[in-house]
């Protein structure tokens, strides 16, 4: 085994263990905790198939954005003074059916898949390290629409956010 | 490899004398003489110090969520020095080559806040979890105005890469790109060209003077980006005994302690970088005084190596030393005044600073 | 545009105060090249030195302090005539005295005071002074003093009782015992004495007699005491003429004898 096949199994390694955990675990802390782990293991992965922009904004996005959120989310609605905030599991069996069925198609559709019929996988063997430029390149350009409508949209979003935390308390000055 | 273990002495010899630096600052500021008794002028105070702390027992709360407040010290520790992996510290020696290593930086430099997290919610108390809360408030708002500063960076410097940007701030800036000219003020119409001239008129702040606000916005971000006072209500003493380190005791809490003082310097390596020109000397060119030559030294070569760790380190330290002069001066902001500074001043500020930044890289091509 | 409060005047402020701020601690960092010298409080220059380091390396510099201060109390052993009036002024009763009496004159203080009471135990509690100096004040023989010297911490209560008393418990049970054996001969030559001349009467007496004498208004704390002690004070009766006739120089000076 070399190393190249070592740090993919390693990190596949570690977003496996850690989504079980998730899976798992009833504590919701340790879950979103887990889920950090999950989203490194991801990153590694990313970084690892020469994706190192995506695998950033990985951890970006989700570790530093969306999970510190979950965190926040779970501290401040627990109510439960003292206890450990669990969650409940519902409907095992409907839940294993529809997990298992699911697994089955998506193994079965990946197995039979023949991805390398596909143009541009197959017409694009080598990788190029510095891909960096040409996303900049191609984000400015072919997708420059959906690139501002997005930018908009987040901009909506925080000002509505603000609007919203903030609106409704009368500004108090403080400055001298 | 060797930047590895470069940073990690470097980062343990640093913050033995950044503490000692800090008490005897606060000393000095306060009219007092700080640690006097351990070696010659108090100076190993804090090696004593740290040996007191390894010594002593790691004590675990009875109520403490274990598996969770065990490891917290190590992730806040590790998401702090993983940053230093992507510094380039001259002109040759630096840990990983990668040409995003600003995105990087600031990523990383996320996965602290869940290390803070972890620690308050393990703690199982109020102060931990108030200091937690609060911190992580705080670092997320500061993170848009930082992000913001270091945006109109690279849009100038049109790079992620941070050896790129320090390249670009000297007078080596034909060496990774042949065609590279520096105009005095990043203006071509003057038609003053500085690329021979280098020193400071070539430094980001001097390329595009826009960034001398840039750099402000970026270092009072940094200071609530590390907790520090101004802004150091997660750890306000008065009110929250430490903050979220509370509960910590013996190693666990060195280790918290490093990757605070970690933490300030890793942003003052990032601000030196950005906009104080990395390794290139401040020294200029003038006429056949080759003082920018003479303090710089070709890249890769031994004199490369230590002019540009002398001068980057150097710098960074004085970003330090500021940030303990600022710490010992100002009092502590109040929640809303922290917020409102982020948002109402320091958001908006580093948004038009961002369209400038664009209508300047205009100016410079 | 600059109102005050307003967003740009909010800006302006902030930066002015901030810098003005950052000038101050500056010049404090600038000033703490220069130490003050350690010097008394009473010295005229004392309050010239306005910049500078304030503080002083304690143990190895110590600022002079006054010599009226009122500091550790030293007693004078040898000056002392155990008149216990400094453990009766004594606001936290941190003194303790033990008098064991003498069967005659053994001495003088330096001032001349004749001593005709051991001191058994002369303890001053330092840990309950409160400081005070009252003691100093009435102590007629100038014995006990306050001295300058303040730095007497210790690591137990107990090493904050300072005992001044240099009697061993062999030399004490010895006075004891010769005290004893005098006062015992006197009582039976009194009582000798009582027989052959009018019987019982003489007794009802002697204790009006050093009332009498006394005149002060230590008299009554003196009966006080009377009242604890056993009969062995009757004694005293005999020696207390005495007392006045030395330099007695004042009313203080003959009263310790009441006790």
């Amino acid at each position: 085994m070399d190393l190249s096949t070592f740090v993919f199994y390693f990190f596949a390694g570690i977003t496996l263990v850690s989504a079980l955990f998730i899976l798992f675990t009833r504590n919701i802390l340790y879950a979103a905790f887990a889920l950090m782990l999950t989203f490194l293991g991801v990153a590694g992965i990313f970084v690892f198939a020469g994706a190192e922009f995506i695998a950033i904004t990985q951890i970006l996005v989700y570790v530093g954005g969306i999970l510190v959120l979950i965190v926040f989310g779970v501290m401040l609605t627990n109510r439960l003074q003292g206890q450990k905030v669990l969650t409940p599991v519902y409907r095992k069996l409907m839940g294993l059916i529809v997990g298992g069925g699911l697994f089955l198609i998506l193994f079965k559709a990946i197995v039979e898949a023949n991805f390398g019929a596909i143009t541009w996988v197959s017409g694009n063997t080598q990788t190029e390290p510095t891909s960096l430029k040409k996303l900049g390149l191609t984000l400015m350009t072919d997708y420059v629409l959906a690139f501002e409508v997005i930018g908009i949209l987040l901009l909506i979003a925080l000002i509505g956010a603000i609007h919203m935390a903030g609106g409704k308390r009368k500004e108090v000055s403080d400055a001298s | 490899m060797y930047a590895f273990i470069f940073f990690l002495t470097f980062l343990l010899i640093y913050t033995i004398f950044a503490v000692y630096a800090e008490r005897k600052i606060s000393a000095f500021i306060q009219d007092r003489l700080g640690p006097m008794e351990v070696g010659y002028y108090g100076i190993l105070q804090t090696v004593a110090d740290l040996l007191k702390l390894v010594q002593k027992e790691d004590i675990v709360p009875t109520a403490a969520d274990k598996k969770i407040f065990k490891p917290a010290p190590v992730i806040v520790f590790m998401a702090v020095f993983a940053g230093f992996a992507v510094l380039p510290l001259t002109s040759g020696f630096k840990g990983a080559e990668v040409q995003i290593g600003l995105f990087y930086l600031l990523a990383i430099i996320s996965l602290d806040v869940v290390g803070i997290l972890m620690a308050g919610w393990g703690s199982n108390s109020k102060y931990a979890l108030f200091g937690a809360m609060r911190s992580v408030a705080q670092i997320i708002s500061y993170e848009i105005p930082l992000g913001l500063s270091v945006l109109c960076v690279i849009m100038i410097s049109q790079t992620l890469s941070l050896q790129e940007i320090i390249y670009q701030q000297g007078i080596y800036i034909q060496h990774l790109d042949e065609g590279a000219v520096n105009y005095l003020f990043g203006i071509k119409a003057l038609g003053i060209e500085t690329t021979n001239i280098g020193g400071i008129l070539t430094w980001n702040i001097f390329r595009a003077p826009i960034f001398l606000i840039g750099y402000v916005i970026f270092f009072i971000a940094s200071l609530a980006e590390c907790n520090r006072a101004p802004f150091d209500i997660p750890e306000a003493e008065s009110e929250l005994v430490a903050g979220y380190h509370v509960e910590y005791s013996g190693f666990r809490w060195a280790l918290i302690m490093l990757s605070e003082y970690g933490m300030m310097l890793l942003v003052s390596f990032l601000g030196a970088i950005l906009f104080l020109g990395g390794w290139n000397s401040p020294l200029p060119n003038i006429g056949s005084f080759a003082l920018a030559d003479w303090t710089t030294g070709e890249p890769g070569t031994l004199p490369g190596h230590l002019w540009g760790g002398f001068w980057l380190i150097g710098k960074a330290l004085i970003a330090v030393g500021v940030q303990i002069w600022i710490r010992w001066t100002y009092p502590r902001l109040r929640l809303d005044q922290l917020m409102n500074l982020s948002w109402k001043y320091l958001t908006p500020a580093a948004i038009i600073l961002v369209l400038l930044s664009a209508l300047w890289r205009l100016l410079m091509i | 545009m600059s109102k005050k409060g307003s967003y740009w005047h909010n800006i302006k402020s902030t930066t002015s105060t901030l810098g003005a701020g950052l000038k101050l601690t500056m010049r404090h960092l600038k000033d703490a090249r220069k130490s003050r010298e350690p010097m008394s409080p009473k010295n005229e220059n004392y309050f010239d030195r306005q910049t500078g380091i304030m503080t002083t390396q304690y143990p190895k510099e110590v600022i002079p302090v006054p010599h009226n201060g009122r500091y550790k109390l030293d007693c004078e052993i040898d000056d002392c005539i155990v008149c216990d009036k400094c453990a009766k002024v004594c606001p936290v009763d941190c003194i303790d005295i033990e008098p064991v009496r003498a069967v005659d004159e053994f001495g003088k203080t330096s001032d001349g005071t004749p001593k005709r009471i051991y001191a058994a135990k002369f303890d001053i509690d330092m840990a309950k002074c409160c400081f005070c100096g009252l003691c100093t004040v009435v102590c007629p023989t100038e014995c006990l003093t306050m001295t300058d010297e303040y730095d007497f911490s210790g690591f137990d209560f107990t090493e904050h009782n300072f005992a001044f008393a240099e009697m061993t418990p062999l030399e004490i049970l010895e006075k004891k015992q010769a005290f004893e054996k005098f006062s015992a001969e006197k009582e039976a030559a009194k009582q000798a004495a009582a027989t052959s001349a009018v019987p019982g009467t003489s007794k009802p007496r002697i204790p009006i007699k050093p009332k009498v004498r006394g005149g002060s208004t230590p008299v009554q704390q003196s009966e006080t005491e009377k009242a604890e002690e056993p009969k062995t004070f009757r004694p005293k009766v005999p020696m207390k003429p005495r007392v006045p006739k030395p330099k007695g120089n004042d009313g203080d000076a003959q009263n310790p004898e009441n006790e």
